[in-house]
Order: C-alpha cells, then sequence, then structure tokens
C-alpha cells in the first residue's frame, strides 16, 4: 500500500535540515605496511596465506594449496598457465549446474580487490572470478591477489567498488572461512561456505 | 519457533521475575556478554577516528529520516530498474500475505530463510506454515531455536541460552544426528548436513536486509556462515524484506556501516561474508526477487521528533552486551523480538505506545548510559527511555503515586515543612520498623519493601545536628 505509506511519512514532517556528511580523511600509509597489515589480518582469520614473487610461481603455490586435492572447478577466464598440471579440471562458462560444481573439490578464483584494515577479499564476478555460485559450493577456495590490487579501508574499497555496482554485478565478501559462534560462543570454521580459504599473494 | 512478533505476554517486571530464576540462561548471559565487551573494545580501539565514523554513521541515518520519502521512491526505481520487484507493506499482515502468496504462486512447499528479525517481527514462519508452507531457518543459532520452539535471547547469538549439550540432544531428536559428543563442531556439522539437502533443493529463499542503496538498488546482507550466501545464489526465487528505515542514499554512504557494524556486533574486523547484489543478474543467483518495504508501526515512530532516533539503529546488539539490566534478565524478559536497551525504546513505539505490558520496558533500565556510549549510530537512549517514562505517566493521567510526589513537592519546597515532616515520621514510624529497619512498608510503599529492607529514621536528623553544633 505504497500511497499509504508515502501520506504517513510526509505526515511525519521532518525538516531536511542535516545534510549528507563527508567520509573524514584517514591519513595514508606506505603500500609495504598495507599489504603486510592485510596478509596479518588475513592470518588472523586462520585463512592460509602464501606470498610469491611472480606469476610464474603460482602453479607451485596452487599446488601446494591444494594437497592431495585434484578435483577443480574455475572461471571459463582463468589462465591456464598459473595452474598446475594434471588436474580434474573443469572451467564454468556461465553454465555448470549446481551438482556439477558440487563434485568439484576446489574452487581457484582471482578478486577484485583486498582490503588492508580488516583482510578481506572482494570478488565482483569480474575477471577471473566466475559466478557467485563457484566459489560458495566447493569445501576449498583457492583465491589470487595480488599485491597492487590491495587497498588500505573499507572506504577505499567501496569507492573502487562503484562501477562493478553500477554495472549491476554482485559483489561477495569474504573474510576468512565460513565460521558460527552460535554455540556457548566457540568459534567454529566452517559451517556452510567452504571451510578451507587459502589465499596466495603475487608481488 | 521464533514466532511472538513485538507483542510482549507480560509486563517486565513480571517477566524478568521469570528469567531471573534460570541460573544456566544467567550463567550462559553473563558469560557471552562479558566475552563480546572485552572483544569489541579491542575491535574498537583499532579504528583511530572511531568517534568521527559514529558522528558520520548518526548522521547519514539522520538525513535518511528526514528524507525517507525521497529515497524509498528512488529505491523502488533503481531495484525495479535492475529486474527487481518492489512491494510495499503498511503492516505485519499485509507483508505475510505478500510473501504467502509469492510462494504460493511458484507452488513452494517449503522456504529457507537467513536470520532475519524483521521476519520475526511480523511472525512469518508461522503465518506460512498455516498456509501449507515450511518456513526453514538456516542460520545455526535460529535452526535451534525453531527446532525447540523456544524464542531468541540475543539478536546476534539467538540460541545463547542454551548449552552444547541441550543443542545436542535437540538435533538427535529432531533432525535424526547421531552425534555423541557434545562438541560445537561436531554440532555444526550435523546442521550442515541437515541444510546442504535443504540449500540445493528448496526453490524460494527470504532473508531481511541490512542495507538497500536507494542510488543503486543494491541490497547488503552480512553474515557468518555462509547460509545467507546459499540461500541468496541458489533457489530461483528471492524475497527480501526491510524496514523501510534500512535505505542508505548513496552506494558510498554504506562503507561506514561495513565498518562499523562488524566491530559493534561480533566485535570483528569484518564478517566473514557479505553479499550485495542489484535486481537479478543473468546466469548467476535467483532469476525472480522481490523487495518487500515494511512499515509496521515505524511512520508512527517517525512522527515523534525525540523517539524516532530508535529507528537509526542498524541491529549490531552493541548496547545489549553492555546493559547490566539485559545481562541480568535476559532477553526473553523483554517479550519482543527486540529485547535490551534498544527494544525498550522501539518495542513500545512501535506499537504506538498503546500496549500496556509493552509500555513498562522504558522502566527496565538503570539510566546508566552505557548503552548510548556503545551505539554506533549514536541513538540516546537514556534520553529516549526518560522521555518515554513521561509519556506513559502522562498517559496514566492523575494517580496515587503522582498526589503522593505532588505532596512531597510541597513538602520539600519549605525548610519547616520538611523537618516538620521528619519530626512526625520518627512518631509515626514505630508499628512499621523492626530491628532498626522497615521489613514491610504498608499500602502503595510495600514495592519498595519487596525485596530489600529500608533502614528507620534516625534518632536525630543531620540539620538538627548542625543546629546543635552551631549553638
Amino acid at each position: 500500500m505504497k500511497e499509504e505509506m508515502l501520506r504517513r511519512i510526509r505526515a511525519a514532517k521532518h525538516p531536511a535540515r542535516t545534510p549528507l556528511p563527508t567520509y573524514p580523511a584517514r591519513p595514508s600509509r606506505p603500500q609495504q605496511e598495507t599489504t603486510e597489515r592485510f596478509v596479518e589480518h588475513v592470518e588472523d582469520y586462520k585463512a592460509r596465506v602464501q606470498r610469491i614473487a611472480g606469476v610464474s610461481q603460482l602453479p607451485m603455490a596452487i599446488r601446494r594449496a591444494l594437497g592431495q586435492k585434484q578435483k577443480v572447478v574455475v572461471p571459463e577466464d582463468f589462465p591456464q598457465e598459473w595452474l598446475p598440471e594434471n588436474l580434474d579440471l573443469i572451467r564454468d562458462p556461465g553454465t555448470l549446474s549446481h551438482h556439477q560444481i558440487k563434485l568439484q573439490e576446489v574452487v581457484i578464483t582471482g578478486c577484485k580487490l583486498g582490503i588492508s584494515d580488516t583482510g578481506t577479499l572482494v570478488l565482483d564476478s569480474g575477471a577471473h572470478q566466475g559466478r557467485r555460485v563457484i566459489s560458495l559450493i566447493p569445501d576449498h577456495h583457492i583465491c589470487i591477489i595480488f599485491t597492487d590490487q590491495i587497498v588500505q579501508g573499507v572506504h577505499d574499497a567501496v569507492l573502487q567498488l562503484e562501477s562493478s555496482v553500477q554495472a549491476g554485478q554482485a559483489l561477495t565478501w569474504i573474510s576468512g572461512p565460513s565460521a558460527t559462534s552460535d554455540i556457548e560462543l566457540v568459534r567454529v570454521e566452517g559451517v556452510h561456505g567452504p571451510r578451507t580459504l587459502d589465499v596466495v599473494l603475487v608481488g | 519457533m521464533s514466532d511472538g512478533g513485538i507483542h510482549p505476554a507480560k509486563t517486565f517486571v513480571d517477566a524478568a521475575h521469570d528469567t531471573l530464576s534460570n541460573t544456566q540462561m544467567r550463567r550462559n548471559l553473563r558469560h557471552v556478554t562479558s566475552a563480546i565487551r572485552d572483544k569489541r573494545t579491542r575491535a574498537v580501539s583499532e579504528v583511530d577516528n572511531w568517534e568521527d565514523l559514529r558522528e558520520v554513521a548518526s548522521q547519514t541515518k539522520q538525513h535518511v529520516l528526514e528524507n525517507l520519502e525521497t529515497y524509498l521512491l528512488q529505491l523502488e526505481e533503481s531495484v525495479t530498474r535492475a529486474g527487481g520487484q518492489v512491494h510495499w507493506a503498511t503492516d505485519a499482515r499485509e507483508a505475510r500475505e505478500i510473501v504467502a502468496k509469492i510462494a504460493l504462486k511458484h507452488g513452494a512447499k517449503e522456504v529457507i530463510k537467513i536470520k532475519s528479525i524483521t521476519t520475526d517481527e511480523i511472525e512469518l514462519n508461522g503465518f506460512l506454515q498455516g498456509r501449507g508452507v515450511a518456513a526453514i531457518e538456516t542460520d545455526l543459532a535460529e535452526l535451534i531455536v525453531q527446532l525447540s520452539h523456544d524464542r531468541p535471547s540475543h539478536i546476534l547469538v539467538p540460541a545463547i541460552h542454551k548449552n552444547r549439550s541441550e543443542v545436542r540432544d535437540l538435533f538427535n531428536a529432531t533432525l535424526g544426528a547421531k552425534l555423541e559428543s557434545d562438541e560445537p563442531a561436531q554440532i555444526a556439522g550435523a546442521a550442515r548436513t541437515y541444510l546442504r539437502e535443504k540449500f540445493f533443493s528448496v526453490k524460494m529463499a527470504v532473508s531481511g536486509a541490512n542495507f538497500a542503496i536507494a542510488e543503486t538498488g543494491t541490497v547488503c546482507i552480512v553474515e557468518s556462515e555462509g547460509n545467507g550466501r546459499m540461500c541468496l545464489t541458489l533457489p530461483d526465487v528471492l524475497v527480501s524484506i526491510m524496514g523501510i528505515e534500512k535505505v542508505l542514499p548513496r552506494w558510498e554512504d554504506l562503507a561506514v556501516f561495513l565498518e562499523m557494524l562488524p566491530r559493534s556486533s561480533t566485535a570483528e574486523r569484518m564478517n566473514p561474508y557479505n553479499s550485495m547484489w542489484t535486481g537479478v543478474t543473468e546466469n548467476d543467483g535467483p532469476k525472480e526477487f522481490h523487495l518487500v518495504l515494511l512499515d509496521n508501526g515505524r511512520t508512527q515512530v517517525l512522527r515523534d521528533e525525540v523517539g524516532s532516533q530508535a529507528l537509526k539503529c542498524i541491529r549490531c546488539s552493541a548496547c545489549l552486551n553492555v546493559c547490566p539490566v539485559y545481562e541480568r534478565a535476559g532477553g526473553h524478559a523483554y517479550g519482543s523480538v527486540y529485547p535490551g536497551p534498544i527494544g525498550a525504546i522501539l518495542t513500545p513505539q512501535l506499537l504506538e505506545m498503546k500496549d500496556d505490558k509493552a509500555n513498562t520496558l522504558p522502566y527496565a533500565s538503570s539510566l546508566c548510559g552505557a548503552c548510548y556510549d556503545a551505539c554506533p549510530v549514536k541513538i540516546n537512549i537514556p534520553e529516549v527511555l526518560i522521555y518515554l517514562r513521561g509519556k506513559v505517566t502522562k498517559k496514566k493521567g492523575t494517580t496515587l503515586e503522582s498526589l503522593a510526589l505532588k505532596s512531597m513537592l510541597w513538602v520539600m519546597q519549605e525548610p519547616h515543612r520538611f523537618e516538620g515532616a521528619l519530626k512526625l515520621g520518627r512518631l509515626g514510624q514505630g508499628p512499621f520498623t523492626q530491628n532498626g529497619k522497615f521489613t514491610v512498608l504498608p499500602g502503595l510503599l510495600s514495592g519498595w519493601t519487596h525485596s530489600r529492607d529500608l533502614p528507620e529514621l534516625p534518632k536525630q536528623s543531620f540539620r538538627e545536628w548542625w543546629k546543635e553544633q552551631g549553638q
């Protein structure tokens, strides 16, 4: 009942006197410190972080994160040269069924950016990330991030994500593996989302 | 079942009397509130300009309340443009009907739910059940509450009044789990197994909303377990119900709240998952998205210059965790899905100050002010509590109590009247005192001695002693 609700809101007669505030500026940190804090905060969530010098080391780092696991799903545009050999690999062109994705043990994606202050990875369905569903169903997520993708604070991230949102892309912010503290406030990692999160930081 | 909505069955004093005798709940609550309090202090101290951010958050919310019509219309337009459908519901009944209609249209026998206080407020689950649709809670704590036909006791951790062995026994009895250990990880594992099948088979999901952006039509949900992501990604149909006060003007305005909400509620730098979606995305997530804008008393609260600040609330639960009354009485004593200090000012106002039981809630406070200090959007809860007490008293008109206070005022206005009254009191107290104490006061005053003694008036008052010293 739209008209009735709007009538009631008008009847409240609130004078519009409070302007929208501007976000307070924060001194920016050197990039190296931002990167180190990012790693520290991601590890605080019990995610595993590997730091490598360049993309040529990616296959080795991914192999290490995979352990014995072979069954992997990646987005369609994920570069083949980043991956180790001999995987039981499927690529998602956006049409895999939920069931097909469920059969894979691990998902490997890139991300849009990382937030240093909070240790957060943000996926926006852009390059190397694929649909939301592939990074959700498998029990193990390996996420690749480059040092120049790390921003300092939440506000910096929100500003950078504006164009993705304007384009209608869905966002997933990930801070560590799935967790709950619902029983006696004891933290348990891994309820419905991936129980293991590996981050490979390049550069 | 978390049904019960916002209508207290008892006055706060009566309800608290019951909950205070539940020693296990008091022990659990003391543990959880003190643990989160300490953690929160650390999480907040990491942010140098926390006080500046509080101001930004508070002003943003105030701006929204002053321009609500503009932003709701803009939100409707952007959601529609992005392929979603917007519904307006003046009250709980209308909102429930909208959800039921969508469920029936799709022939849904089951819907999966993300933890949402708003859907508890409108008592959705029981209503859907009446229409042949089973609503399945997918948040671990909400599932525990639902399976035990209980009510949530905390906004953030609704089943915190239950301990691990109770939950294990519950899951063994209701989910057919065969748990021997009561390790929280094992219990969570049983919930995972049960719900995973639901996530992949149920075609419709129902959620609340933490924030919705007018400018872009984006809706945001913050969560920890991943059950939210499952519900927002796997089903074909998604219905999100949000109180009209949750709208934010611009995309950028989301930043301050994502910075403050996790630190204030779970005391983390960021909660594990935030999902943000804009209408419908091809090949990614639900094919049909409905957003229900809920009034249900909010526009009435909006009319009140002082009381309307309760609508700035982002449901973080920081005020519960610092409240000495909540810590002892527990969430159930408030008789509403909104417990604690925020509940004490929100529940009676949503019921338009017409519910006598809800009107006892503004008295459920010692006015210590800790809730105001903790509130990330600077709701002056003590101010509103006193203001609402004034409204309740005014509604009562002239009572024995107000007459007594008026005569007290007359007595205290003049020193000789006060001294005379003290003398009279000393003469009159004899029959009521025992060993220098009042143990049972008569009539109207009996409330005072109900749970404590009152010392008798001394032989000599300070004023008399002072006069004597001067001579």
